[in-house]
């Protein structure tokens, strides 16, 4: 015996479209003659197409349009004074139909009708207004600065640690130098892709360009992540995935990401902690120091994230100097 | 179906929902939801009107709240960088935002919110402008709103009126979106309320929702918004009064007057205000949207009522006095029902279908004259002439004889018969009605509307006192359905409907003879004919065919030769032999014979059945062969012994122009008909195989007429449905899945995944749980899958892009992919269409279009494995519905597109153009239709996973076992 499949909506609607079924308690009733559940008293099926009906050739008599069944209508309950209480609902009565004068010309069109009136202009009539910063604007360029810088030790000789170290007379192997902050070890950015992240779009793009004008292209990488940078990352051009590149020595990964803290209707909020704790221990082992973006308050930030990763808030109440402080700690 | 005016909120249901579910989300995040409220406002919300926002008036605020706001769920649309809010919430937004604004001693968040978006919103289109700026106009209030309001609304109301038809179409759609948005107090704005109508007459009125008119109901005249009359017939309306209601229904064309009616524009949207007056000072209107068969409810002691219409007409209904009359007056079947006269009285019955038609079944004609016009037997009897046959008439050698006259005996009134002649001019192919015209139309004769649908298993029925009876009914009970057969593949046959159903009849057995031809009812409306020829179940039990093969038997009958669908016989030979050329012209005569018999119009090769000239020489001498006809209904081909359309034979550009429309048409239906022949002698060009070829000797002639007349004439697509083709979808997945699904239950977490859009995570599921196969590919199952995951907002590109008309759509994605099974979405439920993928096209003028065009016939010519001089000439004289998916940046602009269409004018185009700025603007500047935005990069996000689901669909290759003989190691 061959499977049969059953039958389908699909059925249905060609019955209702042959037989031109336009009542939905029909369509209910031929539901239940296919042996299919009945649809909802709402769905009506779509009225029959023009093109498949076919004209009657003149000479020929015209052919019998059916008349949908007549529904009974619903009894109003008591009646006003005067009625006739002979007249049943839904009983005909007689009635007199005449047609009164036209309207036309009673109701003119409007003074500002006239030709060259304005009309509706079509598509945007000014460049659209620049998208608010998430960072204050006048402290917008150091802040992206202090983003993206590293401390080194290589700034002028540190003297107190050069003389102390001389009065004990311990052997000079190198020459101690004051930690400076720089730029030129480049930045590597990770920028989470998910879908929590689309209201920040246009502040991520701001940033990025920000930091290239501040870095230049050839110090700055850019790459797109889902989830967590381990489980792959994307080419930011051409969006094709690859493995999570270690960043050059000395860079520092700047991490834009809201770290799971967007609730996303359907799906579990990730476990932060664990979550970022393989990407902290890689990173730690490619000697990078990462840095953390992130536009909720610190209210509302996971606890328990592995310590290399430094979170700072991504808004107008956060300063450079304490950028500076938190990343020189 | 019928449609009065909605009430002016949205349902209380759908707003309880909206107010608990914001309720909720409020108490959650106190912050979010003023930001959601000063932001209400807006038509579109965007992150740079959040960020503004909440910077300026919640300065406290932290950044998260943009989020919280944009995953709260309270969209009815996202995408592009926006979010447009649920109706239902708006509205409660908006109201809070009021309250908030009217609190004493507090700021005004009303007026600095607009001030923010007005100033944000500045660049954005004039129409979205004006929809803020009325939005707001009606929650501030005051005396100065409505004016202020029309203000507005003036460039609009312009534009619809007097700026053009395709700018008039432009503002319509606009209007038909926005002006349901708006607050109560602006939907009943004159201004509002005419533009709303104004979209309605130009889209039609089933468009979209009725607006709420108030107490002032539909305006008495706004024809100068209204579009010229385009002088189609107009529409006649039958008025009914009713105690408590007015029935109004429209009248068919040709169908005769009723007594009362009023006649009302075509052109303009069938709406209807109705006011009633049951008091001096008390009048209700009503808004009618008349789709059918309506009863307008009136009061039950209404006197007065007035009708009046958009374009200024106006009737008046007094009602007069006296009692009622009769609420159902008994059907006068006398008028409806004939008798069909013997040579010894009565033989049978029949009922009127119009003045001068009158159907019957074939037991109660002389049999003579049924079998001359069905014509003889052809597998018994070879008449073949080679003479075309005349359409719809008898065969020239039955003429006399099916021209014989039936006597038919008819009602005048009072009780008066009188007889009148008829003929005989169309027998069913599928049941046993015939049909009777008479030779003049005759006064008196009544026709009882056809209910269409069967009636239920034990509804009470009539039908009328026997042969010799004139008054009273016979009642009876439709007894239960035998079980529906159904076709092997699971599907009904094509007249399932139309299966006779059996009627008891408390009568005793004998009292049956002479009822073949009697009419059956319901009600008022003929379900059936009496059909005395099948075997007799249960005593007194009647069978009846029912009305649905009535209707479909009528407009099969009616049909003329210019409008029968056009067939193709193709059946090519070049050397004729013996007694092989002649059983082989007897085929085609059995096919000429079954054409002639259905009723269709078959066209064999132009110029005969044995030689075919290249396609080009007779297009160059103005010789059309029917296979290169673009408007071709259906084919047919006879595979004979001595049929030559072989790689190298005269058959093969008649060939290939087949597998070329069903190629670009799969469901363009083709018959194979093999005489002698089980298989295909030569391979078939790949649209082609698989078609199997039934026996052309073994069918009646009957049987024969009707396996074409099912080809040619099926059944209308009845679109995807009310979900746009969502269960069809599943059930075709759940299909194609089976095999790959360790348990049934494990498709609905990955149909909910999908259908949430979100096709990553549905591939996650797959290929974490689902089996694959060493040897079933999984790509059928897969396709379907990514179909349900389309990133799309919403499912209504379906009814945009099925069955489209030649034309050209965009979509702001890139992958060709996502863009082929968006078109075989689209087209759910039947075979795909065929897709030509256009990859990286730049524009430049017309070598673009000539480099399109290449393409399709590119892609012909390897569907069809032909030469692609030959797949030009196809493309070129068939006129192929294919589909153009091009993948391009930027748009094509208007001169290009037209370049386009003029290449390829049969084609629909799909433009895949990936995110740009102004997507929309520029596609409707250059002529297209833009398709639901997708949101930013979830078209990448799509396709990342549409690529592991085809690397997990691919057969994996069994892991080859180590040659050699198995070691055995002992234990020790």
């Amino acid at each position: 015996m061959p499977r049969r499949a059953p039958l389908n909506a699909g059925d249905l609607l060609r019955a209702a479209q042959a037989l031109q079924v336009q009542d939905p308690a029909m369509l209910q009733r031929l539901a239940r003659q296919l042996g299919l559940p009945a649809p909802p008293a709402s769905a009506a099926p779509p009225p029959a197409p023009a093109a498949t009906e076919r004209a009657v050739p003149p000479g020929r008599p015209q052919p019998t349009q059916p008349t949908p069944p007549t529904r009974a209508t619903p009894a109003q309950p008591g009646g006003t004074p005067g009625t006739d209480d002979t007249a049943a609902p839904g009983s005909l009565v007689p009635a007199m139909l005449t047609a009164l004068p036209d309207l036309a010309g009673a109701a003119t069109a409007p003074a500002w009708l006239s030709p060259g009136m304005p009309q509706l202009a079509k598509g945007p009539v000014a460049p659209p207004t620049p998208h608010d910063t998430l960072f204050s604007p006048p402290s917008s360029r150091a802040m992206g600065a202090a983003l993206a810088a590293v401390r080194v030790a290589d700034g002028d000789v540190d003297t107190d640690r050069l003389v102390a170290a001389l009065a004990d007379g311990l052997p000079l192997r190198a020459v101690p130098r004051l930690p400076v902050w720089t730029l030129r070890h480049g930045l590597q950015v990770l920028v989470d892709q998910g879908p929590a992240m689309q209201p920040w779009h246009a502040d991520v793009d701001q940033l990025l360009g920000l930091l290239e004008r501040l870095l230049g292209e050839a110090q700055l990488q850019v790459l797109g992540f889902d989830g967590e940078p381990l489980q792959g990352c994307r080419h930011p051009g051409t969006g094709d995935p690859m493995r999570w590149p270690a960043p050059p020595p000395g860079a520092a990964v700047l991490l834009l990401s809201d770290l799971g803290i967007t609730r996303l209707p359907g799906r579990p909020r990730p476990q932060a902690a664990r979550h970022w704790q393989g990407f902290a221990r890689a990173a730690a082992q490619a000697g990078a120091a990462v840095r953390v973006l992130v536009p909720q308050a610190p209210s509302r930030w996971p606890v328990g994230l592995p310590v290399p990763l430094r979170l700072l808030w991504w808004d107008r109440r956060t300063t450079v100097a304490a950028v500076r402080r938190l990343l020189s700690a | 179906m019928s449609t009065t005016q909605p009430t002016a909120k949205p349902p209380r249901s759908a707003a309880d929902r909206a107010a608990e579910r914001l309720d909720a989300w409020a108490r959650q995040h106190p912050q979010a939801a003023a930001l959601a409220r000063l932001a209400s406002l807006a038509v579109r919300v965007d992150a740079s009107l959040l960020r503004r926002l909440r910077l300026q008036l919640l300065p406290r605020a932290e950044p998260g709240i943009e989020a919280d706001l944009w995953f709260a769920g309270l969209h009815a649309a996202q995408g592009g960088g926006s979010l447009v809010f649920d109706a239902a919430v708006l509205q409660l937004l908006r109201t809070q935002l009021c309250q908030a604004s009217a609190a004493p001693g507090q700021p005004r968040p009303l007026q600095a919110a607009w001030d923010i978006t007005r100033g944000l919103h500045a660049a954005w289109p004039e129409a979205l402008r004006i929809e803020e700026e009325i939005t707001f106009l009606a929650l501030q209030g005051g005396a100065g709103a409505p004016a202020a309001m029309g203000q507005a609304l003036q460039p609009a109301l312009a534009a619809m009126a007097s700026g053009g038809d395709a700018r008039a179409l432009e503002v319509a759609r606009w209007a038909q979106r926005a002006m349901p948005r708006l607050p109560d107090a602006a939907r009943q704005h004159p201004a509002v309320l005419a533009l709303w109508l104004g979209a309605l007459v130009r889209l039609g009125a089933t468009s979209g929702p009725l607006p709420a008119t108030g107490p002032a109901g539909l305006p008495p005249d706004l024809r100068w918004l209204l579009p010229a009359d385009t002088g189609t017939a107009p529409l006649r309306v039958a008025c009914q009064p009713l105690a408590d209601g007015l029935r109004l229904w429209p009248l068919a064309d040709g169908a005769a007057d009723a007594a009362q009616q009023i006649t009302l524009p075509a052109a303009l949207a069938p709406l209807l205000a109705v006011v009633s007056h049951d008091g001096p000072d008390h009048a209700q209107h009503r808004t009618v949207l008349l789709q059918g068969d309506t009863t307008v409810p009136l009061p039950p002691g209404w006197q007065q009522a007035t009708l009046h219409n958009l374009a200024g007409q106006r009737w008046q209904l007094q009602r007069q006095a006296g009692g009622t009359t009769n609420a159902l007056p008994p059907l006068a079947w006398q008028q409806v029902r004939v008798q069909v006269l013997g040579p010894k009285g009565p033989v049978g019955l029949g009922c009127f279908v119009s003045p001068t038609e009158v159907v019957t079944v074939v037991d109660v004609l002389p049999r003579t004259l049924v079998d001359a016009m069905r014509g003889p037997d052809d597998r018994r009897t070879w008449a073949g002439s080679g003479t075309a046959l005349p359409f719809g008439q008898p065969l020239p050698e039955q003429e006399n004889a099916a021209n014989q006259p039936v006597r038919l005996m008819l009602q005048v009134h009072g009780g008066v018969q009188r007889e009148q002649m008829a003929q005989l001019a169309a027998l069913d192919l599928y049941s046993s009605l015939a049909l009777l015209t008479l030779q003049r139309p005759f006064a008196g004769a009544a026709v009882a509307p056809l209910q269409l649908i069967r009636p239920a298993p034990g509804a009470p029925v009539w039908t009328v006192p026997g042969l010799g009876g004139q008054t009273g009914q016979w009642a009876g009970q439709v007894q239960p359905d035998a079980r529906l057969d159904r076709l092997p593949e699971g599907r009904l046959p094509p007249d399932t409907l139309a299966q006779p159903f059996a009627m008891k009849l408390p009568q005793p057995h004998g009292a049956l003879a002479g009822m073949a031809g009697a009419p059956m009812f319901e009600g008022h409306q003929l379900v059936g004919l009496a059909d005395l020829s099948r075997a007799d179940p249960d005593g007194s039990t009647v069978w009846a065919v029912p009305a649905a093969a009535i209707h479909r038997f009528l407009a099969w009958a009616r049909r003329s030769e210019a409008e029968a669908p056009r067939v193709l016989l193709h059946h090519p030979v070049d050397d004729p032999y013996g007694k092989g050329a002649e059983m082989d012209e007897r085929a085609a005569q059995r096919l000429a014979r079954a054409a002639w018999r259905a009723r269709l119009h078959l066209m064999p090769g132009a110029d005969g059945a044995y030689t075919l000239r290249s396609a080009r020489e007779q297009g160059a001498d103005g010789v059309d062969d029917p296979a290169l006809m673009p408007s071709l209904d259906a084919a047919i081909r006879l595979v004979t012994p001595v049929t030559r359309d072989g790689a190298d034979e005269p058959g093969r550009t008649r060939l290939l122009a087949l597998a070329a429309r069903r190629w670009a048409n799969p469901g363009f239906p083709l018959l194979n008909f093999g005489f002698r022949m089980r298989s295909e002698r030569q391979p078939l060009p790949v649209p082609l195989r698989g078609s199997l070829l039934q026996p052309i000797e073994t069918p009646g002639p009957e049987e024969l007429a009707r396996q074409l007349l099912d080809a040619a004439d099926p059944v209308p697509d009845g679109g995807a449905g009310p979900d746009d083709g969502r269960a069809v979808l599943k059930e075709m997945l759940e299909t194609a899945a089976r095999p790959f699904l360790p348990r049934t239950s494990a498709l609905d977490a990955v149909w909910q995944a999908a259908v949430a859009h979100d096709l990553p995570a549905a591939v996650d599921l797959v290929t974490r749980a689902w089996r694959s196969s060493s040897r079933l590919p999984a790509a059928v199952a897969a396709d379907l899958l990514a179909q349900a995951a389309l990133p799309l907002p919403d499912n209504s590109f379906v009814p945009t892009l099925r069955g489209a008309a030649p034309g050209a759509w965009a979509v702001n994605a890139m992958p060709l992919q996502l863009g082929r099974l968006l078109v075989a979405r689209a087209h759910i439920g039947r075979p795909a269409p065929a897709c030509v993928l256009v990859r990286d096209q730049v524009w430049a003028g017309e070598a673009s279009a000539q480099a399109v065009e290449q393409h399709l016939h590119t892609t012909l010519a390897a569907a069809l494995d032909c030469r692609p001089d030959e797949a030009a000439l196809l493309a070129d004289r068939l006129a192929l519905p294919v589909w153009m998916l091009v993948a391009t940046r930027p748009l094509p602009d208007a001169s290009t597109l037209q370049a386009l269409r003029s290449a390829l004018p049969n084609a629909r185009f799909l433009f895949l153009a990936g995110p740009q700025p102004d997507f929309d603007a520029a596609a409707n500047a250059a002529g297209i239709t833009p398709l639901p935005a997708i949101a930013d990069r979830a078209d990448l996000a799509w396709m990342h996973g549409y690529k592991r689901l085809m690397d997990w669909a691919q057969p994996r290759q069994r892991a080859s076992a180590p040659a050699g003989p198995k070691r055995k190691t002992r234990a020790k």
